[in-house]
């Protein structure tokens, strides 16, 4: 498509204008998903190149180390103790040690991978079911337990990450001992244990932060999220639970269910829901922030006396945990409560709902999901009322004063320079914030599960029948915990395409909004 | 009385129409909106005519005094906002006299005054609006004649009944303590992760941090309470769930903290580099410039911190629900009373779940209140950059 010149575009009229941009747009998607595949390829590439490098850098090590950095290939630390660094030539070889110990001590880590069948479509995880067996003595049916398939895998799992660590150590003390070498070859000294602790203190400071809380991320949530991914390719459910009854790789097949699209089917219940959860996080997100700006600047409004006492008003609803209002308001609009019974005397409830004895607003599809973002709006536009008053008391006033001397009105002044301006300070939070909605459970639960509206054209899918309001995650959550099924490995392909859908919207609107791009721009 | 309010109905409908369009005119004036827009607000401004016909149609076939209420209230609303449109009226009279006699009559300051008067009928609405339930809750708490729901607002008799049932006959007092520990624990452990986190990523720099952060983002994006699955399994084991439950979900509010470091980080971000750097020249080292520059200047981060962290488990329910089960003695306050509103408990509870819930809100608003101040520096120093 062939670009105007500036002096053509200005002779557009605005419909012409307008029409220009959206065809602009439109031919600059090929080149964006071109520009995305470029960045994958390279990022492979670098990769490629990144473990050639290392197994060079190995081998160079290997060849060009005198003994010392030889040995210390096989007895950890070897090269460090020979260099003097007492403290982390212990570090290394006591990490060898409980790792060969742990490997391959009876049920240890080999022990526990042999019994994993990992990815063997069709074999069981863990190989001995448990029974119950007559014993002849006692005259009763006893239960011979036998594998747990959770824990065969649980355990398989850490060895894997044990070995991958133990590698990267390796790795580690290998290049430090080279690093030695080379340091005392040029004659000076290396670094002993006490600078080691101290640096710990200073340079290497982040690492003395970070452990914590990233020990914490690593256990409690990078493992749980690769073992729900890899139940994805088991049978994992109420029947197979893994303790009474074994379960089994299944390979792809559970993802079969998804092409399912009839009724109950995991492919049309999975369409329709993802369908509301997009549109309620966008409707949720948008309204909360336009609004809550504009409550903002009504508030900042110059002349606005007792600022403060509206402020708090409005800041006391997030001081009240969310269950309790939530509850209460969800009874409110119930049949029987203050508001619903208002509605339903003053005949505010349309007649076409009461046809279908539908007695309340969370009786109707339509008017529920309504229900949802207007309270919603309640809920959050005191968070976002604070965040944008922090934001107007940060544009500089000389922008409206010189802005008014030029005869702009107040709505230009909004457009102009208010609008862009939050735009760019609150782009991410509004990324997060999107994100956040696609995953708020307590809105939605809280707001509807004592008025469940079953969707007809679904009905039960994934073993627990689906509501008209149903998110995502509040589907996952039912799934998981209040059906009689349990069926985990859908639980966990949900949860894989729910990050595949948040993933995909997080890229493009990181592409588009301009605050990411430049992170010190506002420090 | 039909004829009565018939009457009023028609003056609404012709002022609502003609009050209507003059705010058109005005606001298509001041705004330089024209085109599409004018015609739509024009089309718009039939509204009030429809709904004021319609309510005459059905007047005219109503049989009782009630079923007058409703269109008593149309009536009034469409007539109400003749008082704020009158007076932008006259706002554009004076603003219109104003440009053709060169002097003021009302001057700035009055056509100022006119547009905050409608600011603070806006503001007093919103604040009604929004402590509604507040009240609501409180009132209902004192009500003693029933214990179901009913559809008005004022209690007929007062008293503490529900009170003395909420600590006598349920287990409303473990959960409360529970709650209470997982509060305090939570606030105190959570604080340090997420402030060594949101420091090291604002503060430090260092190989991969671009890395981590970029990880910690995609993280995020996993529906994270799909990891209880596995959690739970796991503290079933260690013997952490059930009646052990708060001891369980400390762990798990906790272990994962880090990831929540933006509002934080966006804190740390606004403290000047240049104090670090003048700090580094005088021989300090990074975790002196840590303990003794930059968190006593953190002060309203490191409150909003343990304030969040204090919340947290009196909120959660998602989470809870799944170590707890249905073991009444390691309940949270939110697990153990979402059942009294559920079908089959709500006409013995409701007025309890009321009382329930003043007693909680009672010392979360109260800290929340006293330390509101650092909240709001928190959020609005921190999340400039969300």
């Amino acid at each position: 498509m062939k670009k105007l010149s500036d002096l053509d575009y200005l002779k557009l009229n605005k419909f012409q204008a307008f029409l220009y941009k959206l065809k602009l747009f439109f031919c600059a998607i090929p080149l964006w998903f071109k520009g995305i595949g470029i960045k994958i390829l390279n990022f492979f590439k670098s990769c490629g190149l990144g473990i050639k490098n290392e197994i060079v850098d190995i081998i160079t090590t290997f060849t060009k180390g005198n003994w010392a950095v030889k040995i210390s290939f096989f007895i950890f630390g070897f090269g460090n103790f020979y260099y003097g660094q007492i403290l982390r030539g212990i570090l290394f070889l006591v990490f060898e040690i409980v790792f060969i110990g742990y490997m391959f001590v009876p049920s240890g880590g080999a022990y526990w991978l042999s019994k994993g069948n990992w990815f063997n479509t069709g074999a069981t995880v863990g190989t001995v079911q448990s029974q119950t067996v007559y014993n002849e003595i006692l005259d009763v049916d006893v239960l011979i337990s036998g594998d747990d398939s959770v824990k065969v895998m649980l355990y398989g799992l850490l060895t894997i990450i044990f070995i991958i660590a133990f590698i990267y150590t390796w790795r580690l003390q290998v290049k430090q001992c080279r690093i030695c070498m080379g340091i005392t070859a040029k004659g000076k000294k290396v670094k002993s244990g006490k600078d080691d602790l101290r640096s710990l203190l200073d340079d290497q400071f982040h690492k003395t932060l970070l452990s914590l809380p990233l020990f914490g991320i690593l256990a409690f949530t990078v493992l749980p999220i690769i073992y729900m991914t890899i139940i994805a390719f088991t049978s994992y459910d109420a029947a197979h639970d893994g303790y009474a009854n074994l379960f089994s790789w299944v390979g792809l097949e559970n993802f079969n269910e998804l092409f399912n699209f009839g009724k109950g089917g995991l492919g049309l219940a999975f369409g329709e829901i993802l369908g509301w959860t997009l549109m309620w996080a966008f409707f949720a997100t948008f309204t909360n922030y336009f609004l809550g700006m504009f409550v903002a600047i009504m508030i900042n409004k110059k002349g606005i006396k007792i600022k403060k006492f509206w402020r708090t008003a409005l800041v006391m609803t997030i001081a009240i945990p969310q269950f309790v209002s939530l509850l209460y308001v969800a009874k409110l609009f119930d049949g029987s409560g203050i508001i619903g019974k208002l509605l339903l005397n003053w005949d505010l409830i349309p007649e076409s709902m009461l046809a279908l004895n539908q007695q309340s607003l969370w009786q109707n599809e339509i008017s529920s999901k309504i229900l949802l973002i207007v309270l919603n709006i309640w809920v959050g536009i005191p968070y976002i009322m604070l965040m944008a008053t922090g934001i107007l008391m940060n544009i500089p006033q000389d922008l409206y004063e010189s802005s008014r001397i030029d005869g702009a009105k107040p709505w230009q002044q909004y457009t102009k320079i208010t609008l862009p301006y939050m735009m760019f300070v609150m782009g991410p939070y509004l990324l997060t914030s999107f994100v956040g909605n696609l995953n708020n459970f307590n809105v939605i639960y809280l707001l509807t599960q004592n008025n469940q509206l079953i969707n007809t054209e679904i009905g039960t899918a994934g073993g627990v029948s689906v509501t008209y309001t149903d998110l995502l995650i509040t589907w996952l959550y039912k799934m998981t915990l209040n059906s009689a099924e349990s069926k985990y490995y859908l639980a966990s392909i949900i949860g894989i395409l729910v990050f595949v859908v948040v993933a995909i919207l997080s890229l493009i609107v990181y592409n588009v909004i301009p605050s990411t791009k430049n992170e010190e721009d506002f420090s | 009385m039909k004829t009565l309010s018939k009457i009023f109905l028609w003056i609404g409908i012709v002022l609502g129409f003609i009050s209507c369009n003059m705010a058109i005119n005005l606001v298509a004036d001041s705004f330089s909106v024209g085109g599409w827009w004018l015609l739509l607000m024009r089309i718009l401004s039939v509204v009030p005519v429809v709904v004021g016909i319609i309510s005459i149609l059905k007047i005219e076939r109503a049989t009782s005094r009630k079923e007058l209420l409703p269109y008593a209230i149309v009536t009034i609303i469409l007539c109400s906002p003749l008082a704020g449109i009158f007076m932008m009226c006259i706002k554009d009279v004076v603003l219109k006299l104003n440009s053709f006699k060169g002097k003021s009559l009302l001057g700035a300051k009055a056509s100022r005054r006119l547009g905050n008067i409608a600011v603070y009928v806006a503001l007093v609405l919103i604040t009604l609006i929004w402590l509604f339930p507040f009240f609501g809750i409180v009132l209902e708490s004192f009500r003693v004649e029933t214990t179901a729901q009913v559809s008005y607002l004022w209690p007929k008799e007062f008293g503490f009944d529900n009170y003395i049932r909420l600590f006598k006959e349920t287990d409303f007092f473990r959960w409360f303590v529970n709650t209470g520990i997982m509060g305090i624990a939570t606030a105190f452990l959570q604080t340090i992760f997420v402030l060594s986190m949101s420091y090291v990523l604002s503060r430090l720099r260092f190989k991969g941090r671009k890395g981590l952060m970029n990880f910690l983002l995609i993280l995020g994006m996993f529906p994270g309470f799909l990891t209880m699955l596995l959690i739970y399994k796991v503290f079933s084991d260690f013997g952490l769930t059930e009646s052990m439950a708060p001891i369980g979900l400390i762990i798990v509010y906790c272990a994962s903290s880090g990831m929540g470091y933006y509002v934080s980080k966006g804190f740390f971000d606004t403290i000047p580099k240049s104090l670090d750097e003048a700090a580094r020249v005088d021989g300090a080292t990074r975790f002196q410039i840590f303990y003794k520059l930059i968190l006593p200047l953190s002060k309203p981060i490191v409150i909003y911190t343990i304030l969040m962290g204090f919340m947290a488990p009196w909120g959660d329910f998602m989470l809870a629900s799944y170590l707890i089960h249905e073991n009444s003695q390691g309940m949270s306050v939110a697990v153990g009373m979402f059942e009294w509103l559920s079908k089959t408990n709500v006409n013995t509870h409701y007025t309890m779940f009321c009382a329930a819930g003043v007693v909680i809100a009672i010392p979360v608003t109260a800290v929340f209140l006293a330390l509101q101040k650092y909240y709001v520096e928190g959020v609005t120093g921190g999340a400039v950059k969300g």
